[in-house]
This record gives structure tokens, sequence and C-alpha cells, in this order.
């Protein structure tokens, strides 16, 4: 073994986020920052609301510190144990981040629903306090993750982003509310709102478990369609049949496909795995491919290679 | 269309015949172990939650707690199954399986989180004991543990507690529990006997450090699978050590082993071999080694001459 490369790959699995990672530094040392800055403020002042709040904020700190191991991981090239590298974990750490968000949403529906039946007297000043400061400091976060996601494509912060976005629609709610219930008396506005945000969040929440899922799954990417990619590598002179494909996503923008092919006897095998391969990706951008070449006499396919073998002498 | 519709199943087909027939029959004894085990679990849960409310004990809680996040383990489990004999589809061409090593992943964070929520409120009883009713607590404590026993042998004897992950971390659920039980016990006891109130916080957090563990254990072992990372149990260098000793081979590189879902791995890799050499006697003795060896049935592998070696180094 060699010290500068474990094994031969044709594609490397890593990859190397530096505007992601600066990014989340950011956001995690602001978020930091100001759980720090709530605690004391909430120990200084008695209040259980801002520690709670900071308890929240910790929360977060929590996510980025998990979203930010997934960076640092990815970068790791792959070993014996992990043959595909590390870029995996990103996904693991979106689908968490996504059923937090689901399981927080629910949270806030049901205490939306509860305080609709027993409406509960509320602290304005204070209320209006805590609001406007996580306002601000979500409404900073949210515009530096966002613009980090435009730049380079990542479930992972994305994932993140969403919790920025849940908290500033709260702090935003909580606002409204507190407006609205200060000038009409209706206290119904502040469940009403809750009720509205859980929905937006368990939204996003949603949208993110399912992405990571067909992941993990080792589903079909979206934008391929298997049947076209089997119909396009029978075109290719010498196949004579496509079987046991697989095609899959190890991470986002990251996939793999292996597949057997039956072939002519008069062609000659690397022939047929080249313009499998060029074919690939040329018109599907798959890079990272395993194709399987073989005759269907001298390898045992059971009943499938016997129909196969069957139709071709009748073909003949 | 159609025939090419008709291919296409048939590869699953045999597909399935490759390592159905083990599998197959440990599902349904699978099922049996979790269904009972659910039922008897549910029961016992509804009973410690009551109970703990009522002698205002905190370990008959957390027991409860760890009862109720083994009920959702169970169905989950369950419902994991029933996904896994859905057949591969075009869309999902691994098949289900692996929506039960989600399934074990979610229940290890539950754990986590659960875990957690015991702790603190430990925390809040061990400076302010209540007095709790500790003669109903052990009568109940005593059912749980006695079910606990129950389900765990019923998980043991119908189902594959070795092999299958989703199943052992089900199994080991209900052993926590039991454990989670005796703890009340002997914290009843210990209340019955001294009147010392801040035994029934102690063991809550025993019970909550043991639910950690197990959760620990659970998830380290998903991430691995999720992660596509090596089998524990297969050395790579072995592999790749074997397929080298074929003759005429030249090297084995973009070597992947992984795991679809507990007792169900896949290899695929790329293999140099000298230009004069038949390819398909290669690929017979390489996919025989590999099965005989490894136990791994399904593979892709590519066999490569200098030719196609030398196309490819650019990338």
């Amino acid at each position: 073994m060699s010290i500068i490369q474990y094994d031969y790959h044709h594609l490397p699995h890593v990859k190397t986020q530096n505007q992601s990672k600066r990014t989340l530094w950011i956001t995690l040392g602001l978020t930091l920052f100001f759980t720090i800055v709530e605690i004391a403020g909430g120990i200084l002042s008695n209040s259980l609301a801002l520690l709670s709040d900071s308890a929240h904020m910790a929360s977060d700190v929590l996510a980025l510190g998990l979203s930010m191991v997934a960076l640092y991981l990815a970068m790791r090239p792959p070993n014996h144990r992990f043959t595909f590298g590390y870029l995996r974990f990103e996904i693991i750490t979106s689908f968490l981040n996504g059923l937090t968000l689901a399981i927080i949403s629910i949270g806030i529906f049901w205490e939306g629903v509860q305080r609709f039946i027993s409406p509960e007297p509320i602290d304005f000043r204070l209320m209006l306090t805590i609001s406007s400061i996580g306002f601000i400091v979500n409404l900073v976060l949210t515009i530096v993750l966002s613009r980090s996601t435009k730049e380079e494509e990542n479930l992972n912060i994305k994932s993140a982003l969403w919790h920025f976005i849940g908290d500033l629609l709260s702090s935003i709610g909580v606002i409204v509310s507190a407006i609205l219930i200060y000038f009409t008396g209706f206290y119904f506005f502040d469940p009403l709102i809750s009720i509205i945000i859980a929905g937006i969040i368990f939204t996003g929440g949603a949208k993110i478990i399912r992405e990571s899922y067909f992941i993990l799954m080792e589903a079909v990417p979206d934008q391929f369609h298997l049947d076209q990619i089997r119909e396009d590598i029978r075109q290719i002179e010498g196949v004579e049949d496509v079987h046991d494909m697989h095609l899959w996503a190890v991470s986002t923008d990251h996939y793999s496909l292996t597949a057997h092919v039956f072939i002519n006897e008069h062609i000659q095998p690397f022939c047929v795995i080249l313009a499998i391969n060029e074919m690939l990706s040329k018109k599907y951008g798959i890079k990272h491919t395993t194709i399987q070449v073989e005759h269907a006499m001298f390898h045992d396919h059971g009943e499938y290679g016997k129909e196969f073998l069957l139709q071709k002498k009748k073909k003949a | 269309m159609h025939h090419h519709h008709h291919h296409h199943s048939h590869d699953h087909h045999g597909h399935h015949h490759h390592h159905g027939h083990h599998h197959d029959h440990s599902r349904e004894g699978n099922k049996k172990g979790l269904t009972i085990a659910f039922l008897i679990t549910t029961g016992i849960m509804l009973l410690e939650f009551f109970g703990g409310l009522i002698t205002n004990s905190l370990a008959l809680l957390s027991d409860s707690g760890h009862m109720l996040s083994d009920a959702s383990s169970l169905v989950l489990s369950l419902v994991a199954i029933w996904f896994a004999t859905k057949p591969a589809s075009p869309n999902k061409t691994y098949g289900f399986y692996r929506f039960e090593i989600l399934a074990a992943l979610f229940n290890g964070v539950t754990l986590f989180v659960i875990a957690g929520f015991i702790i603190w409120e430990a925390i809040e009883r061990f400076y302010n004991p209540p007095t709790v009713a500790s003669g109903s607590m052990m009568l109940i404590a005593s059912i749980g543990l006695f079910a606990n026993l129950l389900s765990a042998w019923a998980l043991m004897k119908k189902g594959d507690v070795k092999n299958n992950v989703n199943l052992r971390s089900a199994y080991l659920h209900v052993i926590g529990d039991a454990l989670g039980s005796v703890g009340a016990i002997v914290a009843g006891l210990v209340m019955w006997i001294f009147g010392w109130y801040v035994a029934d916080p102690i063991i809550s957090v025993l019970v909550a450090l043991l639910i950690l563990k197990g959760a620990w254990g659970v998830v380290k072992h998903t991430v691995h699978i999720l992660m596509e990372g090596t089998p524990i149990t297969i050395d790579l260098n072995e592999v790749k050590k074997v397929l080298e000793s074929i003759d005429g081979v030249i090297n084995v590189h973009d070597l992947h082993i992984w795991t679809i879902t507990s007792g169900l791995d896949s290899l695929s890799c790329h293999i140099l071999i000298e230009d004069h050499q038949d390819s398909q006697k290669v690929l017979q003795e390489a996919i025989h080694f590999i099965e005989e060896h490894f136990k791994i049935q399904h593979t892709t592998i590519q066999i490569e001459t200098s030719q196609i070696h030398h196309e490819d180094m650019k990338i």
C-alpha cells in the first residue's frame, strides 16, 4: 500500500467546500455568541422566557455543529472502511436536521392548539424584546446562509438554513401577533400565527427529509430515468442485454452506477465498456461506473439466462 | 415496451432468488416475535405510565418512557419488514430494504432525546425529592419486569436477533427495559425500608444511562451502514488480496463493499488484467472467490485491459 494513495480510483470521493465552511463558521460563532448573551441576560434579569429561548438557540448550535462535522468529514479521503468516502455523513446530518424540524413544528402546532383552547395572558414587553433580538440575529444568519447555498449546492447547509428560517418566522410571528393583540385585544392571534408558522417549518423539514431519504435509500436520483439509460446502453454496439442495474447517489451530485451486460461474442469487451462509459459520462454526467461484461453462455443466470439464449436462438 | 418491462421484472426476480431463501424464512419469524413484543410492551407502558403518575415515581415514569420508545421502535420495525417485502422498482433499484436501517437510526435518536428528558427531570427531583407510594410502585415494576422478560423471550425465540440490526435493536430495548424494571423495584425497596426518596431520581438517571448506551450502539451501527461503509465482518484488504491472487490479474481498484441492509452486502470493483487473458475466465473466478470466501452474492465486476485503463486515467 502506497502512502499517497490507498486504492486507485477513477473518481475521487472527496469534496472541499470552502464557501460553505466559512459560512458555517460565521453562523456558528454568531449563534454561540447570542446563546451566551441570552443565558447571561436570562440569569441577570431572572427571566425564564429568555432562558428557554437560549435553550432553543443551543439546539441550533448543536445542529450547526453537526453540519460542520459533516463538512470536515467530506474532505477526508476514502479508506478501507469507508470506500465511498465520508460524503454521506452530510446526508445523514440533513436527514436528522429535517426530522428535528418536523418535530419542532409539531411541538409548536400542539402548543398553538392548546392556547387556542385556553388562551394565556401575555407579557407584551418581554415578548417584544426577546422576539426583536431573535429577529435581528436570525435575519443576519439567514442572509449569510442563503447566500452560501446560492453559490454551493449543499443539502447540509440547506437544512441548517431551514433552522434559521424557522426561527426567523417565529420571531416575526411573535412580533406581529403581539402588535395585533395589543391593538385588537383578540388573544387568538397568538396561537393562530404559531399554527401557520408550524405549517411552514413542517414543509421545509419534510422537503429535506424527502431529499435525504431518497439518497439514503439508494433510490435512482430524480433527474435520471433508469429505463431511458437502460435503453441507451442497449443501443451501444455489441450490447445484447442489460440487467442487475443500479444507479444511486452517494451524496448530492455524486452518482454511482453498476450494471451487468450480455455482449456479442464477436466484440471486444473493453470496446463496449469504453463506449458505455463515454455515453454515460457525456449524456448523463455519470462518471463512477462499474460494468460487468458477461456472456450468457458461460455465466449461470438461471431462468433469465436460459430465456435470453432461447430468444437469441429464435432471432437467429 | 412490453418486452422491456418483462426483462426488467425478471432480472430482479433472479435477484431475489439469490438472496431470498434464508431471508424469507427468518422474516416471518421476525414479524411474529415483533408483534408479540409490541403488544406486551404497549400494555406495560400504559400501566407504568399511569402507575408512575399515581405513585409519583420518576423511576416508573422513565421506565415507561423507555417503553414508549420501544413500542414505537417495534412498530417501525414491523413497518420496515413490510416495506422490505415490497419489490424493487425502477426508482428504488435496491428495493426497500434500507428502510429498516433508517427506522433503526430514528429509534436511536429518539432514545437520546428521552434519556435527556429523564436526566433533566431527575436533577430537579434530586434537590426536592417527592414522596413516592413505594408499595404499589414495586408491584407495577414487578409486572413490568415479568412482561419484559416475556417479550425478550418472544423476540429471541421467534426472530433472528443475532444477524438483523433491526431486531437486535428491538431486543436490546426490551432487555434494557427489564433492567429498568429491576432498578425501579430496587428503588421501591430502598424507599419502602429506609424512606430514602432520593433513590427514585438516582435510579432514573441509571435507567437513562442504560438507554444512552443502547442508543449509541444503534446509532453507530446504522450510520456506518448508511455511509456505505465496508461491513465490519469483512476486511477490504483481504478481499483485494484474494482477487489479486487470481491468475492474470494485475490489480484491483475502485473496490467498494457496502451493506444494503443487515445480511445483504453488495460489491463492485474494477479488475485490470493482462491483455492476453480471457476476461470471462477471470470474471468467473472472481465471482466464485467472492461468494466462497466472503459470502457476497451481489457483485458487479468490470474487467479492464490496458486499453481501457489508459483511456480512463484522465479523470
